[in-house]
């Protein structure tokens, strides 16, 4: 069974590559949004396994929104990745990821197999 | 009195006296005159007149001879008979003569004698003439005539005796007159040479005496003893000169007690004063351009002024002054004869003279090395200052930027994993070519993750730690990451039971930042030494220090200011980002800790971390 992964960023070409790149190990299913606005909607609708979230959006902060998704039913348990341009060097270095508060960060840019690795850890923790 | 009227008055004086004795010595000589005319006019006629009345008379007894004798010869009769006549003439003539001049009344007793005589001898002849015809006996009558004869002759001789007697007293009379006269004259000559000798003697001491004081005091007052003054007081032109003297050395004292004065003004100065003429020769120096430049003032004197500053700084020279006017507070420096720069504060006017020519020029500088140095201190500070506002800018650029650049790279990123999805594996160059670009993301993105480092200061999670684990830990990095090739690699730990309280991570990138640059130094070959030490951190704290220390290439002289500045690399060919050392001093720092580095070039590199002692402040 493939992963469901929305990925919610405002930089469109990423979103395209992220998708392309995931879909293609034929493991991830892959939607889009990227109008942060938007995201809190789509996710209640398409309850993915996992959500990719960018921090720094306009309009919406990533934090802000993952909060908001913790208050709806259909949401509060699907487990978010922070996508970040901005993460730590303690925190997260190049090409990896850390964890802050239950929440795992990956340090843009990533690489795809890193990405696959995080999301499907994120995933494995998922209560199923 | 002028000196002139009082000159006057003595050659007046002495007129005076020689007017007075003129007018005694005339009268003197009339005197004598009159005495001379009345010897002549009296005792010579007297002599004159006795003279013919003796001659006529005898003459006429002599006649009446003659006519006795020639008897009967009537032509010699005749003839003597007139003779006769004649004789007795002139006899009566002359006891005329006589009778006139006659005054005394022995002359008139005389003039009695000798016309009683006269007339008993006319008598006698004429008897004598009458009886010759007689034949009386004419030796007889001739006796009797000598006899007559001899008898007025003696009358008359004591006449002439008489007058010649008193000829001769009037003779002595004026002699003694003369000599009295002569005498006089030279008495009264010699006292008026006295006395002028005197006059001249005493006004020669009227004038020399105060002139020779006049000149002593002047000789004290030349000595120095400014508060002389002559007590030469009169109305004359000596005293004119003495007051002159006296105000002049009023005037003396008061312009060197004011010059004095105005010496110790100089001398006391805080700041360098140099006087030059106007060819910029030293003239003058104060005390303290001796202090500052350390040489003696007979030193300094008449070299050019361009001689005081050193060897590079702004010397302005004489010329330019003389024609600027004024040089005000240039900033530049004197050289001292140790040969060190001393930093001044230099001004500079042009010097007139009395007569508003200008005659030198006047420099005034102020030792500023003090505050040479704090202006330094201040400008290190301030250099800091604007280090760490500009690396706070940067810091916010950064994360400007970051946000930026991984958004593209990570779109790079992902479409070159695409493209290697799409055209798989097969073709060798292409694979390089999508390798070749995922490095090149990798690098940009290590260059914005090193940038961000100063955006957003991470919080430090400390802990407490020995410093030989940091090292360690850092080592065991290097040797498992980059090899450390052939260098060998030593390290000295300091005794036990030092700790630090530090961010691990950190302090590990600092020790690695500090580790690599040292290898990097090194190349090939080469010694790296890892030691620990207590040392001391400003305000007295005590820390720990671990310096790296290399037997690299050294650091040139001309990198060393700019090393801790971020970007500053000599290894762009290599890949560097020059941000190793400015991200370590940053970190060094927020730790309450130093990071500074000694270098010597061709030899190596020591770089020393300081931490604060776990328990300190900071
Ligand atoms: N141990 C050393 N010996 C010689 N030169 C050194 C040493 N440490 C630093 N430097 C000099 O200082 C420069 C700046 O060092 P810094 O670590 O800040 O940047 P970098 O090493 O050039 O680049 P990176 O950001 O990769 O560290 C270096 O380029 C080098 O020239
Ligand atoms: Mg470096």
């Amino acid at each position: 069974m493939k992963t469901d992964v929305l990925v919610v960023d405002d930089e469109q070409d990423f979103t395209f590559f992220v998708k392309k790149n995931l879909e293609a190990s034929g493991r991830f299913e892959v939607s889009v949004c990227t109008d942060a606005t938007k995201a809190v909607e789509r996710a209640r609708q398409l309850r993915p396994h996992v959500i990719l979230l960018d921090i720094m959006m306009p309009g919406i902060a990533g934090e802000e929104l993952a909060v908001q998704l913790q208050a709806h039913q259909e949401t509060k348990h699907v487990p978010v990745v922070f996508l970040t341009a901005l993460v730590r060097e303690d925190e997260a270095p190049t090409g990896g990821s850390h964890e802050i508060g239950g929440h795992t960060f990956v340090a843009k840019p990533v690489k795809i197999q890193e990405l696959m690795r995080v999301l499907d850890e994120a995933t494995s923790k998922r209560p199923s | 009195m002028r000196l002139r009227q009082q000159f006057s008055l003595w050659l007046l004086f002495i007129a005076v006296c020689v007017g007075l004795m003129s007018v005694a010595w005339v009268q003197r000589a009339h005197r004598i005159k009159a005495q001379f005319d009345a010897f002549a006019n009296l005792t010579t006629p007297g002599l004159v007149a006795l003279g013919q009345i003796k001659a006529s008379a005898l003459a006429q007894l002599q006649w009446a001879e003659v006519f006795a004798s020639a008897e009967g010869d009537a032509r010699v009769r005749r003839e003597a008979d007139e003779a006769v006549a004649r004789e007795r003439a002139r006899y009566l003539e002359w006891t005329g003569v006589y009778r006139g001049i006659a005054r005394a009344p022995e002359e008139h007793e005389t003039l009695d004698t000798v016309e009683r005589a006269g007339a008993a001898l006319s008598a006698r002849s004429v008897e004598f003439m009458a009886q010759a015809g007689q034949g009386q006996d004419l030796a007889e009558v001739h006796e009797e005539l000598r006899k007559i004869e001899r008898r007025f002759a003696r009358v008359v001789d004591r006449a002439i005796g008489w007058h010649l007697e008193d000829a001769q007293a009037q003779k002595t009379a004026l002699t003694q007159d003369l000599d009295r006269a002569a005498r006089l004259s030279l008495a009264s000559g010699a006292i008026l040479a006295l006395l002028a000798v005197g006059l001249g003697v005493f006004m020669a001491g009227r004038i020399a005496r105060p002139l020779g004081r006049l000149a002593d005091d002047m000789r004290v007052v030349g000595q120095g003893a400014l508060d002389r003054r002559t007590a030469v007081r009169s109305r004359d032109e000596i005293g004119q000169v003495a007051a002159t003297f006296n105000r002049m050395a009023e005037d003396l004292q008061q312009t060197t007690v004011s010059k004095h004065y105005v010496d110790r003004i100089i001398t006391s100065m805080a700041d360098t004063l140099v006087a030059t003429d106007l060819e910029g020769r030293i003239q003058t120096v104060n005390a303290s351009a001796e202090r500052v430049l350390g040489r003696r003032a007979a030193e300094l004197v008449n070299r050019p002024l361009s001689s005081l500053f050193a060897p590079g700084a702004t010397a302005p020279s004489v010329s330019d002054l003389l024609t600027q006017g004024t040089v005000r507070n240039l900033e530049t420096a004197y050289t001292a004869s140790d040969g060190r720069a001393v930093p001044v504060l230099f001004s500079a006017a042009v010097m007139p003279d009395a007569q508003g020519r200008p005659a030198g020029v006047v420099c005034v500088a102020s030792d500023i090395t003090e505050r040479t140095k704090a202006q330094e201190a201040l400008r290190r500070a301030q250099d800091q200052l604007a280090q760490s506002e500009k690396l706070a800018a940067l810091g916010r650029f950064a994360a400007g930027v970051a946000h930026e650049v991984k958004n593209p790279l990570a779109i790079i990123q992902g479409g070159v994993e695409f493209l290697a999805l799409k055209v798989g594996g097969q073709d060798q160059d292409l694979r390089e070519t999508m390798q070749m670009i995922e490095e090149s993301v990798q690098r940009a993105d290590t260059i914005v993750r090193d940038l961000l480092k100063f955006a957003r200061p991470s919080t430090q999670k400390r802990e407490v730690v020995a410093p030989e684990e940091l090292v360690q830990g850092t080592l065991s990095l290097l040797t498992y990451g980059r090899a450390l090739k052939t260098i060998s690699v030593e390290t000295r730990f300091a005794q036990d039971g030092l700790r630090v309280a530090v961010d691990k991570n950190q302090i590990q990138q600092v020790l690695l930042n500090l580790m690599m640059n040292a290898l990097d130094a090194m190349g090939e070959q080469g010694r790296l030494t890892v030691s620990t030490a207590p040392a001391s951190l400003p305000g007295e704290q005590l820390g720990c220090a671990i310096a790296v220390a290399d037997t690299g290439s050294g650091i040139a002289p001309e990198h060393r200011d700019k090393l801790f500045e971020p970007f500053f690399t000599t290894k762009r060919d290599k890949k560097g980002t020059g941000l190793g050392l400015s991200i370590s001093k940053t970190i060094a720092e927020s730790h309450g800790g130093t990071l500074t580095l000694e270098s010597e070039l061709g030899k190596g590199t020591v770089v020393t971390l300081v931490l604060p002692l776990q328990g300190g402040p900071g």
